[in-house]
């Protein structure tokens, strides 16, 4: 990997395409644009960029065909979804399919940027989960292992630094937003956070999100702990107010049972 | 039947009419009728006995000898008088107690404690009727009359009969039972003068009780239909009125609930107007559920549609509020006003179909050549086309066609952008021809182009709203209502736009062809 990032970018809306690609190479990164899913996953297998942003719908090939062969050919590559469709975000976001983040239009360009640096810097650090193809994994183990999560909480363990997430020492996959929000919840247990404080904390550059969005990423969120052996309850509801980290003292070797 | 709950409904109403009427004329008629007959026997039996008495001398003897003669086959009292009213012979005299009782009306009567319950319950009404309601009649003198008055006979038909006509009274029974006593006298002539009279009376008490018997009998009928009608009316409220509750609950859960409208009315199998009922219910939510999801998919799209433009703008604004080149910030105005203009394009063409997708006006209806129509439409084209720096040749062809009645501005606007989508696929020819169906009821107006026609797999979709397939441009000049504006419109003129033959096929330019149906007056 070189200095310079490469982001490709896919989008039918020629303004959009050209504004993106302009903000990617203001920002630093070497950024080609695309205006249909062809000619992009062309691109793909020409040179295998670090970072894919697609729009969903666009002529020949639509963002989620796109995200199917790339999956199909590289695992590892961070894609994030541009979408304009809110029934969408199910589809775009099944673990089946593999999206990293997504962002619904019409977004802050200071927002896809840091979801962008947040995906660019998981995919560059080493995983510690072992499963992944960096060479460090191997070397991270034993007693040093928990303490490299400066997060830690009711058995979940999150690093800010590398966007990894961990429920009873199960790797957990998030999207940047999902992250974000578990953080807010995992820094200080116990304490109710608001819809709104909670996407302060999942959007820093948005100036608006309607509620219901925070309860749809909730909803997912408990759906991926549910999955990795956690218990979704460990986020409880407070009704009326928000969301919070249910206080818990950690069972480490056993998934928390629930109530 | 057509009209099942219309046919109860009737029987039942029929049930509750006829029965009273029924009974009351019934009765009437009966009663009169026996009274008539029975005051007939009177002055039958009385005339015959009046012609027997005056062969001869008339007094007590004779007159007594000719009523024994009579004896047994009268059930009638028979009374002979003189010119004077005085008594010459009385049958009850000669007869059997329980006959002269019988025959004289007094003696036997069924007083009021003796009617049933039931009888009492049925004639309340009539007693009440007689005794506030009904016109005073005129007092019958008691039938006790004769009982008390002497030696002499002077009742009114007597005193008619001495005089030589036949005399009639009517006089109220003693007794319980409110029956009447008959009186019918006739005179006796001998050598053609007035030599007596012969009086004979029988009561109606007879009548009565038959009538009473009947009575009862109406009573015990009128309670059974009372209890028929009760039990049908409880299946009408089970059959009608319970059903019309379910689906009125039916309806005001329905909107209540968040899922489909139809699911709250279930099938019904019924073959009556409430089954009709319902499944028209259904049938109307299952459209309004229709018409409630398509709505949505509306709103989606356009929201979708609207996302673009503003995702665009909103990029290019952070962008030149960032960019320190000049030419960037230019470049970026330049931007978000062509996505402005974009999304007035979107509202403009939203508005027009919502518009289009309404009833056409009659009053706009005009008739029109289609040929001159399509020139002048042709003719704007290629001025469009010129504008914009298109080389595209757009012709008008074909021949003479029926005049069409049509709301020329709604006309124009689907032969503008029928030409419009044809010019911007065309290499360089547009054609659109006029031409009379073989029946003369309707005109094709097709629109062709030399471009690279519709792929297969696009053609179901070509008229969605926000569909646009324009391979290597970008997307942003088009919004994807065009033709849908331009089906909607061609619809609400009654006529129908249709994706023409493929070009290989048919006579077109070798790209598409799209080809408007318009209905031709009758």
């Amino acid at each position: 990997m070189d200095g310079r990032a490469r982001v490709l970018v896919a989008d039918d809306e020629a303004n959009l395409l050209a504004n993106l690609v302009f903000a990617f190479k203001a920002e630093g990164y070497e950024a080609e644009g695309f205006p249909d899913g062809e000619s992009a996953w062309a691109a793909f297998r020409a040179h295998r960029p670090d970072l894919v942003v697609l729009d969903i719908i666009m002529p020949r090939a639509d963002g989620i065909e796109v995200l199917r062969r790339i999956r199909s050919a590289d695992a590892e590559v961070p894609v994030m979804f541009l979408t304009s469709k809110d029934e969408e975000f199910d589809r775009v976001l099944g673990l089946e399919l593999g999206a990293d983040d997504y962002l619904c239009k019409p977004f802050s360009l200071r927002e896809l940027q840091a979801r962008v640096r947040a995906l660019l810097r998981r995919s560059r650090l080493p995983s510690r989960d072992g499963a992944g193809s960096a060479p460090s994994g191997g070397l991270a183990a034993g007693a040093g292992q928990a303490a490299a999560f400066p997060l830690s909480a009711s058995g979940f363990e999150l690093d800010p630094d590398r966007f990894e997430a961990r429920i009873m020492g199960s790797p957990l996959r998030l999207t940047v937003t999902e992250f974000r929000i578990l953080a807010s919840l995992v820094s200080a247990p116990g304490v109710v956070k608001s819809r709104d404080a909670l996407a302060a904390a999942a959007y820093p550059e948005e100036t608006y999100l309607s509620d219901r969005a925070i309860d749809c990423h909730v909803k997912r969120l408990r759906r991926k702990i549910d999955e990795a052996g956690g218990d979704p309850g460990a986020v409880e509801t407070v009704y009326g107010l928000g969301y919070r980290l249910r206080e818990e003292a950690p069972r480490p070797g056993a998934p928390a049972g629930r109530d | 039947m057509k009209s099942r709950i219309a046919l109860r409904i009737f029987a039942f109403n029929a049930l509750l009419v006829f029965l009273p009427v029924a009974a009351f004329s019934l009765l009437g008629s009966y009663e009169r009728g026996l009274v008539d007959s029975l005051e007939q026997a009177l002055a039958q039996q009385a005339r015959i006995t009046a012609a027997w008495l005056g062969q001869g001398e008339l007094d007590s003897a004779s007159a007594k000898r000719a009523l024994a003669a009579i004896g047994g086959r009268r059930t009638a009292r028979f009374r002979v008088v003189d010119t004077e009213g005085r008594l010459l012979a009385d049958s009850s005299d000669e007869e059997a107690p329980g006959l002269e009782a019988l025959a004289a009306g007094s003696a036997v009567a069924s007083d009021g404690q003796g009617e049933p319950f039931l009888y009492r319950l049925f004639s309340t009404p009539t007693r009440l009727w007689r005794r506030f309601f009904a016109p005073p009649e005129p007092p019958f003198s008691s039938a006790d009359f004769y009982a008390s008055s002497g030696p002499k006979l002077r009742g009114v038909e007597v005193q008619e009969a001495l005089q030589g006509r036949y005399g009639a009274a009517t006089r109220v029974s003693s007794g319980g039972q409110v029956s009447v006593t008959l009186y019918s006298a006739v005179p006796v002539r001998s050598k053609g003068a007035v030599v007596g009279a012969v009086l004979v009376s029988q009561s109606t008490y007879r009548i009565l009780q038959d009538l009473y018997a009947i009575r009862l009998d109406i009573a015990r009928v009128f309670l059974g239909s009372l209890v028929a009608a009760a039990a049908l009316s409880l299946l009408l409220a089970f059959t009608i009125v319970g059903p019309l509750k379910r689906l009125s609950r039916a309806a005001s859960q329905a909107l209540a609930g968040s899922e489909s409208l139809a699911t709250g009315f279930p099938e019904s199998r019924r073959s009556d107007e409430i089954g009709d009922l319902q499944r028209s219910l259904r049938g109307f939510a299952r459209s309004l559920d229709e018409r409630i999801r398509q709505t949505e998919r509306f709103a989606s799209d356009a929201a979708h549609e609207f996302r673009n433009p503003l995702a665009a703008i909103r990029s290019a604004a952070e962008l030149a509020e960032l960019a320190s080149d000049p030419a960037d910030r230019a470049r970026f105005h330049k931007a978000i006003v062509e996505d402005a203009e974009r999304l007035r394009a979107i509202t403009d063409g939203l508005r027009r179909l919502s518009l289009a997708e309404g009833r056409i006006d009659p009053s706009s209806l005009v008739a029109l050549a289609p040929e001159e129509a399509v020139r002048n439409a042709c003719g704007r084209a290629q001025a469009r086309c010129g504008l914009q720096g298109r080389s595209v040749e757009v012709e008008a062809g074909g021949g003479e066609a029926p005049l069409l009645l049509v709301d020329p501005a709604a006309l124009d606007i689907v032969l503008d952008n029928l030409l419009d989508n044809a010019a911007s696929f065309a290499a360089s020819r547009v054609r659109a021809s006029v031409r009379a169906a073989p029946d003369g009821r309707s005109v094709a107006i097709s629109v062709d182009d030399d471009g690279p026609g519709i792929p297969k797999e696009h053609l179901g979709r070509i008229f969605d709203r926000f569909f646009s397939w324009r391979p290597g441009e970008d997307r942003s000049r088009h919004t994807g209502l065009g033709l849908s504006l331009a089906l909607a419109l061609a619809r609400s003129l009654g006529g129908n736009l249709e994706v023409g033959d493929r070009p290989d096929l048919g006579p077109g330019l070798g790209g598409a062809r799209f080809v408007l149906t318009l209905p031709v007056p009758a």
